[in-house]
């Protein structure tokens, strides 16, 4: 009689186990995921990963989580985990793309998008060791052809090809890219974000070739860096001016062009009158005009494009700071509270001595209840009094770079912030705003939120050691120096409140300056006055010691710079890395902070010295 | 609260000028801890002792919590007007609501002392950013253990009747716990402590290692039924 009540009981204990289980056993679908350009990389810079996320089974706040595995000098291992938040619409599928640093091509990145915390799509990416880029040329093209010369170019270079919609939404996404080749671009399918991100980093420094096809009109958005606009097409009317330039006999038989309207002090090259490569810089950048098309025959077979693509690509920038120099350079002081030491000693005293004064006074049941109630209220106001002591003992020091743009109001601003903690433990660092955040050093497990406004970044500190961070950010931001015709005379025009320390600096050589007033400046250069910057660098207050090179005292990549640059302590304000709360960047920064404005300077370079 | 024994052993313990002076004694111990790691350990260290002085106080806590709790209970420190349980049987109470009582007498007075601790683990733990649901688990292994081996001592106490071999058994049995495990393999090695704790407060203790101290418990309350029910007069 008593069978049926406990089979009863079993089946349902089975459907109940399977029904639980049943969601927790499904298998998330799969996730399609593409990293960098076309699979194509550069190990260290923020690189765009791009995901379709399938339709979620149910809507509401949703997250994407790349983990991207790190190696670390002490523990090993790592994982650098970027949490982009996104708004699931049940059934509708996605496409996200967020900044990833590859650090370790070895193991694969893990991806996943969960909604309401239950995971519903995941990969794990492998990462292709042929697509690790020593150099990088992308190729907007319809056509997947034309960029195999570039290995005779550098044997490290790696080719991509893409479609428009794998373009960038960040200028900070194309820091893997040498040179951006424009071929069948529709500008319709790039959106505001898109083109503004290839403007800045064209402005900021990129490279970009644009092949002008016949009856195709050149992106109007890019009119601005353009150094030509497309005229008549037709056909190359002199070959051989082509290879007296660039060498390599032509094919035979009739070549497409497009005759190109250069814009003044653009560097053309010209085959029987008709301009066919126009070439100028664009602020940091340098945009190149091809009115013929390299990519495709009769021209993929040409001997003489290599040097074509050569001139386009150009020979990388040289930044004049080391990130890692500046990060040796921040030496952050550790306040230590000792007034939360006593505040602590006296309320511990307080109260082991007022639990044991009440509870021999009352040894009842009631007491005892009594005294956990003051135990809870006691171990909130400790818990207070840790996270005071713990916000007075962490520090934040940093310097931000601001490199100005020549001839564009844009600065590119470099961050690098060190924070100390130290009792150790969970730290959350708030990002300036818009900027691409990254650790410099793997110290451990990290998380970055990229939100649509700063990202925060949070992970475990060790007592004994800073932690490190940079963000690169483009900031508006006006300042200019040129040096007259005989390189005697230095104008600056220097926004805020002016410049302190200012020198000139110009391959092994300084000029001190001093300080600048703000808005428009003349000062004399004379040849006596030029030091050499090795003893410059050596002053550990100056600011010059941000530009020393990764071995010791010695100056770094300034002294490889192509043009001279006014060099000086800035003190205007700059968004930068702030202490944050865990839930969000709502803390106050503490420690202090630098900012170091280099100025390009136009006009002849000056020729004394020491 | 409607067990005799439990409300009779809760008044006696709340009462108890020794249980005073070991609830004196284990804050003072852990206060002059929590105060003396205040200061930031600013010498460069191992990666594995970042967190070492929270993780510190909870195993000074498991270890007062776990023998103060199982000495009560195998009557080593005999606890003023607290009857032991073989006078509770010819009281007379049946034996399962004896162990039941005296079970949880024993877990209500090992959450208390946890709880009286609770403030110095948020000093550290809050000073040091350590996570709070590390800390949860990190309690809750520890109340597992002290109250399975309190069980332990409360069989001992009913099965063992003279004083010194109980308490020479009792010590070697604690040692076998706290020491003895570290001669383990992983992962059952976990079941020590010192290590459960450190594994707990890193999210990493099975919950294997919770159920094997619940199912002792469990087993050392079924062992000193079955024992006191000798004395049951027939």
């Amino acid at each position: 009689m008593r069978a049926w009540p406990i089979g009863r009981a079993l089946v349902l204990s089975i459907v109940v186990c399977a029904l639980a289980a049943g969601p927790a056993l499904a298998q998330p679908a799969s996730l399609p995921v593409t990293v960098g350009f076309d699979g194509a990389f550069r190990p260290g810079v923020p690189v765009p990963v791009t995901m379709r996320i399938p339709a979620p089974p149910a809507g509401g706040p949703a997250q994407l989580i790349i983990d991207a595995p790190a190696l670390t000098p002490k523990t090993g291992r790592a994982t650098v985990s970027t949490v982009v938040p996104f708004q699931a619409v049940a059934g509708i599928p996605t496409t996200l793309r967020a900044p990833v640093v590859i650090r370790d091509v070895r193991r694969p990145l893990a991806v996943r998008a969960a909604v309401g915390g239950r995971v519903f799509a995941a990969a794990s990416v492998p990462l292709d060791p042929a697509r690790v880029a020593g150099r990088l040329v992308v190729l907007v093209s319809n056509v997947r052809a034309g960029l195999g010369v570039l290995r005779r170019l550098d044997e490290r270079a790696v080719d991509a090809y893409v479609t428009a919609g794998a373009l960038p939404s960040r200028w900070q996404d194309y820091a893997s890219v040498d040179l951006l080749v424009l071929r069948d671009l529709d500008p319709a399918r790039l959106d505001g974000e898109q083109r503004d991100a290839l403007l800045t980093w064209v402005q900021l420094g990129g490279r970009l070739a644009v092949i002008a096809r016949p009856r195709v009109p050149l992106p109007a958005f890019l009119d601005p860096i353009m150094p030509a606009h497309a005229g008549d097409a037709g056909v190359l009317p002199s070959p051989a001016d082509l290879s007296a330039r660039y060498g390599g006999a032509l094919p035979a038989g009739p070549i497409a062009m497009v005759a190109l309207v250069a814009a003044p002090g653009a560097a053309v090259v010209r085959s029987g009158g008709a301009a066919v490569v126009a070439a100028h810089a664009a602020g940091d950048g340098y945009v190149t005009v091809w009115g013929i098309d390299p990519t495709v025959p009769p021209l993929a077979d040409w001997d003489g494009r290599l040097r074509l693509w050569a001139d386009a690509a150009g020979t990388p920038a040289v930044s004049p700071v080391d990130p890692a120099v500046l990060g040796a350079q921040l030496t952050p002081d550790i306040p230590v509270d000792r007034a939360s030491q006593a505040a602590a000693g006296l309320l511990i005293a307080a109260y082991v001595g007022g639990l044991a004064v009440f509870r021999r006074r009352r040894p009842t049941l009631g007491a005892a209840a009594t005294s956990l109630a003051a135990a809870l209220a006691a171990a909130a106001v400790f818990a207070v009094l840790a996270a005071g002591a713990r916000a007075r003992s962490t520090a934040l020091t940093q310097v931000a770079v601001l490199q100005q743009g020549r001839d564009v109001p844009l600065a590119r601003a470099l961050f690098v912030a060190a924070v100390a903690v130290p009792y150790g433990g969970r730290v959350a660092v708030a990002a300036p705003p818009q900027s691409a955040a990254a650790p410099q050093a793997i110290l451990g497990d990290l998380r970055i939120v990229a939100g649509a406004g700063a990202p925060l970044l949070t992970g475990a500190v060790r007592p004994d050691a800073p932690w490190l961070f940079q963000a690169v950010a483009a900031m508006p931001l006006r300042a200019s120096a040129r040096f007259d015709a005989g390189a005697a005379t230095l104008t600056a025009d220097v926004p805020g409140g002016g410049l302190r320390e200012a020198a000139v600096w110009w391959r092994d050589r300084v000029y001190p300056v001093g300080d600048l007033p703000a808005g428009s400046s003349a000062h004399r250069v004379s040849a006596a006055g030029w030091r050499r910057a090795s003893e410059v660098v050596a002053d550990d207050q100056a600011v010059a010691r941000f530009l020393r090179g990764p071995e010791g005292q010695e100056p770094g990549p300034v002294t490889h710079l192509a043009a001279p640059v006014l060099i000086g302590r800035w003190p205007g304000r700059v968004p930068g890395f702030t202490l944050a709360t865990l839930a969000g960047p709502s803390g106050g920064a503490a420690g202090t902070e630098e900012v170091v404005l280099v100025i390009p300077i136009d006009g002849p370079a000056p020729r004394g010295g020491p | 609260m409607n067990n005799p024994v439990l409300r009779g052993d809760l008044r006696a313990r709340a009462g108890s000028r020794k249980l005073f002076a070991v609830e004196v004694f284990y804050l003072a111990v852990l206060g002059v801890l929590a105060w003396l790691g205040m200061p930031p350990e600013l010498g460069a260290q191992a990666a594995d002792r970042t967190a070492s002085l929270t993780t510190a106080l909870l195993v000074v806590q498991v270890v007062i919590v776990t023998y103060f709790a199982s000495a009560c209970a195998a009557q080593e420190i005999a606890v003023e007007s607290e009857k032991s349980s073989i006078d509770l049987v010819f009281a007379p109470f049946a034996p399962a609501m004896i162990v039941a009582g005296k079970s949880v007498a024993t877990a209500a007075t090992v959450v208390y002392w946890l709880l009286l601790g609770a403030p110095f683990i948020a000093l550290s733990a809050g000073i040091r950013q350590d996570a709070a649901a590390g800390l949860v688990s990190a309690g809750i292994f520890a109340a597992a253990v002290a109250w399975s081996m309190a069980q332990l001592g409360l069989w001992l106490g009913i099965v063992i009747e003279a004083d010194v071999p109980r308490t020479v058994v009792h010590w070697g049995l604690l040692l076998a716990v706290f020491v003895g495990t570290l001669a383990l393999p992983l992962p059952v090695r976990l079941l020590n402590p010192v290590l459960g704790i450190a594994a707990a407060q890193a999210g990493a203790l099975p919950a294997a290692a919770y159920a094997a101290y619940l199912a002792l418990g469990v087993a050392c309350d079924a062992a000193a039924r079955l024992t006191l029910r000798r004395y049951v007069p027939a």
